[in-house]
């Protein structure tokens, strides 16, 4: 399955090599959002926000051909 | 006690009643206990303003503090911490601002400057190597910001002397008035309206004393090990390259960016503002301080149109959200230029975009009249309404008069039940995190000393929804990252650990934000340590840390601040109406109630009445009358 995918703040470069011109990821069917992170080695320390196709989603959700995918970390500055 | 080393034992006292400057010697004692900062400014506070001071009175005084840690040379250390007694709330107040003034404060051979009485006339202080001159400031009368500097600097015939300033704002005693500095701002709490209220409209410095240090190559190697920590940090490296207000997509997502009055915690529309601010405003990053190995601020500009705004520095993730998501404004041009006005007239941008959430909605819900209104059309995000309230609010004209005295004092004007959406904690307005993202926040919201602030409480947020540990899990805290963000158990406990931590930067005059990247309590208390010799430990400034709080707390109490003072305003206890959470029960926080009562049994405090134990009192060391009788005598 093809998902749509953009990764925000400092994570943003863990995609480097991952994430397609076009930003799409291929991915096993049925793979999950913490799947998802194992994929793109995004260190466990970060605590992740997952909107999928605009809604937030736990890291288990399980993700299907054709979603949009944003994975945000938050640092919280004032 | 041995030679006195990081600190040059002295403060600068200017009596502006009397137009008189004197140096005092610092009690050594007392800054091994407090240290600096806001520590060693609440004992001092605590000890010479009388219960019931008129913030806005001549009897009020504030403080220019430092720490052994304030140098351009130490990683984080370009800061000044101004302390008072807030017009804003009543009760403690206290400001941070980033830049050269502390520095060059310090190295002018002060620790700090105690500002007290009022002028019968407009003036400014400038102080150089121990030489302190009050100067009539008749031609800075009604300038701006920018304006005074320039001023100054021409008089002095020194273009990079540092300088903190109040705008026009401040001189109309606005309780939401700032104190800025190069573009910086100590912004929150109303210190700008207390120099107004003094006839001091600016501080000039500078210096090049230097400060005796105890293990100078310890010192300096510790400098080191801690730029090699920032150096290999990633979030360091995204703070450089997206400051602040890159946080604007995740905080939305997360459900902590604030909207429309807080009705809701997320917007849905922070990436695309955040996308427009990169791609066509911001011109580059910019160090507050000279040296700053992160650099985090923003230079930006509108480049033409109506709100064409010149280069300046102050695009913050506060400031532009309380200036589209608090307002429902969708016109990012519009908030840079609204956060420049600000800057300019010397008004806190948090409380001015607040102020104008909270008049569109009196005006929505009819609260207001053609009276307050006039032609002004006072709708949602409306662009020219933005714009003029902040100048109203700056100037105090029409509406403006009533918002100038900030969102609490304003509600009770203005009655019909507006005290529902005024959104504030002991009268401190609202900044742009929600606990509805992660319930740590509810507590520190409502415990922080100085109210609803930005800075403190931010460990709760980072916490719970960045899964930041602070390197404080070796003093208690557990792994963030095995607790739920929505969790309310457990949370009152880790606030009260959280907070005596993170204080320690506001303490030692340090960027709060290097703790992100890495530098611990222990990096602080072996850079503090190689500077006054003293052996200090992470285990010693996580004391001190709680020995402040519970002083300020106490200050508080002085002043009559009770147990409701720790409540935050009962809509952000609510699940959003609209937004990415409206649906989320999980969000709505269930009780606020059993949260505080583990938090005051964590910190030690009265369970019925919040205040601090007199067993508390004796473990922390902390002494000295209320009403004039000894602590343990009142509590």
């Amino acid at each position: 399955m093809k998902i749509r995918l953009r990764l925000y703040g400092n994570i943003g470069e863990y995609g480097n090599g991952k994430i397609a011109n076009d930003g799409t990821v291929t991915l096993l069917d049925g793979v999950t959002l913490n799947e998802l992170c194992d994929f793109l080695q995004l260190p466990e320390k970060y605590g992740k926000i997952f909107l999928v196709n605009g809604q937030p989603h736990t890291k288990e959700f399980m993700l299907k051909d054709g979603y949009e995918v944003k994975v945000f970390s938050l640092l919280a500055g004032g | 006690m041995a030679d006195l080393c990081g600190y040059f034992g002295k403060l600068l006292r200017v009596s502006l009643d009397k137009g008189s400057a004197r140096e005092e010697n610092i009690d050594p004692q007392v800054l091994r206990k407090y240290l600096g900062g806001t520590g060693y400014a609440a004992r001092v506070l605590f000890d010479e303003l009388a219960k019931g001071t008129n913030p806005l009175g001549a009897e009020n005084k504030i403080i220019f503090v430092t720490s052994p840690l304030t140098s351009k040379r130490v990683p984080g250390g370009g800061s000044i911490i101004l302390c008072f007694k807030s017009p804003e709330t009543n009760a403690w107040g206290e400001s941070r601002c980033g830049g050269d003034f502390g520095p060059e404060l310090k190295s002018s051979g002060y620790d700090a400057l105690i500002v007290e009485g009022k002028s019968d006339f407009p003036v400014y202080l400038t102080i150089r190597d121990r030489e302190a001159i009050l100067k009539p400031g008749y031609a800075l009368v009604g300038k701006t910001v920018s304006e005074k500097t320039e001023l100054i600097r021409k008089d002095l015939n020194d273009p990079s002397v540092s300088i903190m300033c109040i705008g026009p704002a401040g001189e109309n005693k606005v309780r939401i008035a700032n104190v800025m500095s190069g573009g910086r701002a100590a912004g929150r709490g109303g210190a700008g309206a207390i120099l107004g209220s003094k006839n001091l409209l600016a501080i000039g410095v500078r210096g090049s004393q230097k400060v005796p240090i105890a293990r100078p190559e310890e010192l300096q190697q510790t400098i080191k090990s801690c730029l090699k920590i920032l150096r290999n940090s990633e979030t360091a490296t995204s703070f450089r390259k997206h400051g602040t207000i890159g946080d604007m997509p995740a905080n939305d997502a997360a459900g902590d960016l604030p909207t429309k009055n807080w009705i809701s915690n997320s917007w849905g529309k922070g990436e695309q503002l955040y996308d427009e601010f990169y791609k066509k405003h911001l011109v580059k990053n910019k160090s507050c301080y000279t040296g700053c190995p992160i650099a985090c601020g923003r230079l930006a500009e509108v480049k033409e149109g109506e709100y064409k705004t010149p280069i300046h520095e102050g695009c913050e993730y506060e400031s532009i959200s309380a200036f589209t998501a608090f307002i429902m404004n969708e016109r990012i041009d519009v908030a840079i230029y609204a956060t420049y006005l600000c800057n300019e007239y010397g008004i806190d941008t948090i409380s001015a975009g607040a102020l104008i959430a909270f008049a569109m909605e009196c005006n929505e819900r009819g609260v207001l009249q053609r009276e307050h209104v006039g032609d002004l059309n006072l709708s949602w995000g409306n662009s020219d309404a933005i714009v003029e309230l902040v100048r109203m609010i700056s100037l105090r004209e029409g509406l403006g008069d009533i918002l100038a005295d900030g969102v609490r004092l304003a509600s009770q004007k203005l009655g019909k039940g507006s005290e529902q959406f005024a959104i504030h904690v002991k009268g401190l307005e609202g900044p742009a995190h929600d606990p509805r993202s992660g319930k740590i926040l509810a507590v520190t919201y409502g415990t922080a000393s100085r109210g609803m602030c930005h800075i403190h409480p931010l460990e709760g947020m980072a916490y719970d929804s960045g899964k930041i540990s602070w390197g404080l899990m070796k003093y208690g805290v557990p792994d963030p990252n095995g607790l739920d963000r929505w969790d309310e158990k457990g949370k009152g406990t880790i606030a009260k650990i959280l907070q005596d931590g993170m204080v320690i930067p506001d303490v030692l005059n340090t960027c709060k934000f290097f703790m992100y990247h890495g530098i611990g309590l222990e990096h602080l208390a072996a850079l503090m340590s190689a500077s006054t010799g003293w052996d200090i430990d992470g285990k010693e400034l996580l004391l001190i840390g709680e020995r402040t709080i519970n002083l300020q707390r106490l200050f508080n109490f002085r002043e009559g601040l009770r147990q409701a003072d720790d409540l935050v305003p009962e809509r952000i206890l609510k699940r959003p109406e609209f937004g990415l959470y409206a649906k989320e029960e999980q969000c709505v926080i269930r009780d606020m109630e059993s949260m505080l009562m583990e938090y005051y049994e964590a910190r030690g405090w009265d369970r019925s009445t919040g205040i601090p134990t007199k067993a508390k009192l004796r473990e922390l060391d902390i002494d000295g009358p209320i009403d004039g009788a000894p602590f343990g005598q009142v509590l």
